[in-house]
């Protein structure tokens, strides 16, 4: 556990000198990335000027969980979602067993070799309107909203990190599927409305097939003081199920792997 | 006491054929046909520490299944591998700490930093003790002499240098077995020259078990004592690479140099010519035939300068597997 | 977000690919299956949002029914109207390709890469308009969207989407050329997207904006890369309004022809210079 906590340190810092090195790129990238931040706000309220509630959200409410959202989709992009993309293209290309080949846990290293920082702007710009978006919905959640806060957002993260790394083993069947980021990309955007906006069936889909409220409405709403009931047990489920499925589904694939290769 | 030891090794994977043309498409959508490929069929060998060994055969004859069998990616289909005397399939720590496997064109290297970031996480990978680490690290970098481009990005390093840095990427955990697969391919001839001086050494030096498969037969020939021939995922010949010479080439090669032009179809009816591009002549002798041959072409033929050689490996290779695409 | 940028160029070339080879295409029917079901993971999230919104008697002058209409349009709109050579021509810039292609031939830029675009767009155009019209037959079956259709509309909208295509295609023109100069020209291209996304109609009808907002958007080129057709389609706009908006968009499509003129030959003699 604790070479597992060193070799990410490393992985961490060697990701972080990449950074250096394209300093530039990354600066120009956060200046548009904090310009799409502020057409996604902008437009939410501008439609609000037209618009009373969304779902029973209000305004700041619906800003708020927007901001968070974007938060955990940005957190997703730096640790995990560049290094699916890469494992997705080696599996299809044939050159993962560099990775096989290293005495390391093979999904650790496939998972997070790399983490991506051009982000790592925007996501301050986030945090700093959500220090004001917060005192302005006279939301002021305590020690304890915090926490149970964290423990959804966090939750969210290994849940839909689980769900993604389940789909892009399917690359070792699927040789010819290079795109399955982009549905990734899709679902965490989805996920910065509230789940509410769904109905019947497609509602039944995005709350338990595709967990969207883990992305952002479950932990939102927790600094509202509002707690949806069930939600607890259904993160902590979540969190099991996906961990098990995701795990028993890479060790099956990678006895296909290495049964029929080439 | 055996390093590797390899016993009716099979390695059989289902393809699924499909029919040329749109017909065939819409066909595989619905039923697949399959059949086996034996690419690795019933093949033993052992091999000692500190032996450099090389795998020859045509290209798809199973050197490359047979060594990815060896490290552990492919699992057997049968008989039984063992390498350090572990079983590679298991994939223990232990194991994959003591071996390596360098693939010709397939890096490992991080891509937009310097190499030396990517041995200093090899480092924490492999958990190599700091001195260690260092000293082995020094050492290969001489070796190799690249002091001065440890701290350039990989994507700005020329094809052979980049070599060079997986190879070390590759070694700075000591390993005692290596696997080559291509090393050199897509190399200009300096750099594959240094690559092979180094595997050379580093064999000598540390008693390193390695096995190597090349399409250069001149890298085989320059490195290994000992060969193995694969070909269809059978094992044709497992000896010394001298021996091949005795046992399959029944000629020799009278190598001359004329000093008068000669019509080449009167040297064809006297002799059997190998090859004639004035003015050099090479003809193709029986082992018995050679004293008479070289008697008659002194006799008859201009001759300003001659020598007797064995057929070169490539050309032995070549004619055993005649007519097929070899490396 | 570069990620998705890449992504739609390799459905792009797929998609042409379709067209030639269908074999081909069975060897990615994942792919464009993924495809398809992103798009409708995206639309079913749109009509969701507009469904569950409610407030004062209409959005921006649109009943729900018609927004719901609206958003469909558009994502058929969004295929048949983005013909944006931006990376393609950017890579032919940077990669020196360029000069084989065209700076020695004696043909005109402007049209080949036009005509390039016409090409794989006439097929997406039939894959989009499929999956729209199956799309608006189930809205409409569960009485989800309804507008009034006039055919002088549609007939204006279709000249607006004509006019539209030509500005697109010539503002991301002139972008692409910056590659001519500068080197990471992308975000140039994110950007423009994010103007056109905001203030062209694609996250929110533009008759959102208030007043002075309003009259800016109705100025700048964005608006008719993508909202005018629409606002002529659903009947937001009159007749006068609509003439207006036409002069401006072809006031637009002079301004960066002129613009391509100019990069073009400034660009032509930048790259000579460094005998790429």
């Amino acid at each position: 556990m604790l070479r597992y906590l060193r070799l990410y340190y490393h992985f961490f810092r060697n990701s972080l000198i990449r950074l250096f090195e394209f300093r530039f790129n990354v600066f120009i990238l956060s200046v548009v990335q904090i310009v799409w931040l502020g057409v996604m706000l902008g437009s939410i309220t501008l439609i609000f000027g037209q618009v009373d509630s969304l779902a029973g959200w209000r305004k700041q409410e619906v800003l708020i969980l927007a901001v968070i959202a974007m938060l955990f989709h940005d957190i997703m992009e730096m640790l995990f979602m560049g290094n699916l993309q890469r494992f997705s293209y080696y599996v299809r290309h044939g050159e993962f067993d560099f990775i096989l080949l290293k005495p390391v846990n093979a999904r650790f290293l496939a998972s997070f070799r790399q983490a991506e920082f051009y982000n790592i702007f925007r996501m301050a710009a986030m945090i700093f309107v959500l220090t004001k978006l917060l005192p302005q919905a006279n939301v002021q959640p305590s020690g304890g909203q915090w926490a149970l806060f964290l423990g959804f957002f966090v939750a969210g993260l290994i849940v839909f990190y689980n769900l993604f790394f389940l789909v892009t083993t399917t690359n070792f069947w699927l040789i010819n599927v290079f795109n399955f980021n982009d549905i990734f990309d899709r679902l965490l955007s989805a996920g910065r409305y509230p789940v509410d906006i769904f109905k019947g069936r497609i509602k039944w889909f995005f709350l338990y097939i595709i967990p969207l409220g883990l992305v952002g409405t479950f932990s939102t709403e927790i600094l509202f003081g509002k707690l949806r009931p069930l939600s607890l047990i259904f993160a902590g489920f979540a969190l099991v199920l996906t961990t098990l499925v995701s795990e028993f589904f890479w060790r099956f694939a990678l006895k296909h792997y290495q049964s029929a290769s080439s | 006491m055996s390093v590797i030891s390899v016993k009716s090794l099979k390695e059989f994977y289902k393809v699924h054929q499909k029919e040329p043309g749109f017909a065939g498409s819409l066909k595989a959508l619905f039923k697949r046909k399959y059949y086996d490929v034996k690419a690795v069929d019933d093949i033993s060998f052992e091999i000692k520490e500190g032996e450099l060994v090389g795998f020859i055969g045509p290209n798809g004859a199973g050197k490359t299944t047979t060594l990815k069998c060896l490290s552990g990616l492919l699992y057997p289909t049968g008989g039984e591998v063992r390498v350090l005397g572990f079983n590679p399939w298991d994939r223990k720590t232990q194991f994959l700490k003591q071996i390596s496997l360098v693939m010709g064109q397939k890096n490992q290297l991080w891509w937009d930093l310097p190499a030396i970031e990517t041995f200093n996480l090899n480092k924490e990978i492999y958990e190599v003790p700091d001195a260690q680490y260092r000293k082995t690290l020094d050492e290969l970098v001489s070796l190799m002499e690249i002091q001065n481009i440890l701290k350039v990005q990989v994507r700005k390093l020329s094809l052979g240098q980049r070599m060079k840095c997986e190879l070390i990427a590759a070694l700075l955990h000591s390993p005692k077995v290596l696997f080559l697969d291509e090393p050199t391919i897509g190399l200009d001839v300096v750099s594959q020259k240094k690559i092979l001086d180094f595997i050379r050494e580093y064999n000598r030096k540390y008693q390193a078990t390695i096995i190597l498969t090349s399409h250069y037969m001149g890298d085989i020939e320059q490195l290994c004592q000992r060969v193995l021939i694969i070909d269809q995922g059978k094992l044709c010949f497992d000896g010394q690479l001298s021996d091949i010479i005795q046992k399959y080439a029944d000629h020799k090669l009278v190598s001359l140099v004329l000093n008068k032009e000669v019509d080449p179809r009167v040297v064809a009816e006297m002799f059997p010519v190998k090859r004639y591009s004035y003015p050099r002549l090479i003809l193709s002798v029986k082992r018995d035939q050679v004293a008479t041959i070289t008697a008659r072409a002194l006799e008859n033929l201009p001759v300003a300068d001659l020598s007797i050689e064995e057929p070169a490996i490539e050309d032995i290779i070549r004619e055993l597997f005649t007519g097929k695409d070899y490396a | 977000m570069a990620e998705r940028i890449k992504t739609h160029l390799m459905i792009k070339k797929y998609l042409g690919f379709f067209r030639n080879q269908f074999s081909a295409t069975i060897y990615y029917r994942g792919s464009i299956l993924v495809w398809i079901f992103s798009n409708l993971i995206f639309l079913t999230v749109i009509v969701s949002v507009w469904l569950a919104s409610t407030g004062g008697q209409d959005f921006g002058g649109y009943t729900q029914k018609e927004i719901v209409g609206y958003y469909l349009a558009g994502f058929f709109l969004h295929w048949v109207i983005n013909w944006s050579p931006f990376y393609e021509v950017a890579d032919e810039i940077k990669s020196g390709d360029i000069v084989a292609s065209t700076l020695i031939k004696p043909f005109s830029f402007y049209w080949k890469k036009f005509s390039e675009e016409a090409g794989w767009h006439s097929f997406a155009i039939i894959l989009g308009l499929t999956l729209t019209l199956v799309l608006a037959v189930i809205l409409q079956h569960w009485q989800l969207i309804g507008f009034g259709f006039q055919w002088q509309n549609l007939f204006l909208s279709l000249l607006a989407v004509i006019t539209g295509i030509f500005l697109v295609f010539t503002f991301s023109l002139c972008l692409g050329m910056l590659a001519f100069w500068f080197t990471e020209v992308w975000t140039v291209d994110t950007l423009f997207w994010a103007a056109r996304n905001f203030l062209g109609g694609w996250y929110l009808p533009v008759s959102f904006f208030p007043g002075a907002l309003k009259t800016i958007i109705e100025i700048l080129p964005f608006r008719y890369l993508f909202s005018f057709p629409l606002e002529i389609f659903f009947n937001k706009i009159s007749l006068k309004e609509t003439f207006l908006g036409a002069a401006i968009c072809l006031f637009w499509i002079l301004f960066f022809l002129l613009l391509y003129k100019l990069m073009w030959e400034k660009g032509r003699k930048v790259y000579t210079a460094f005998g790429q």
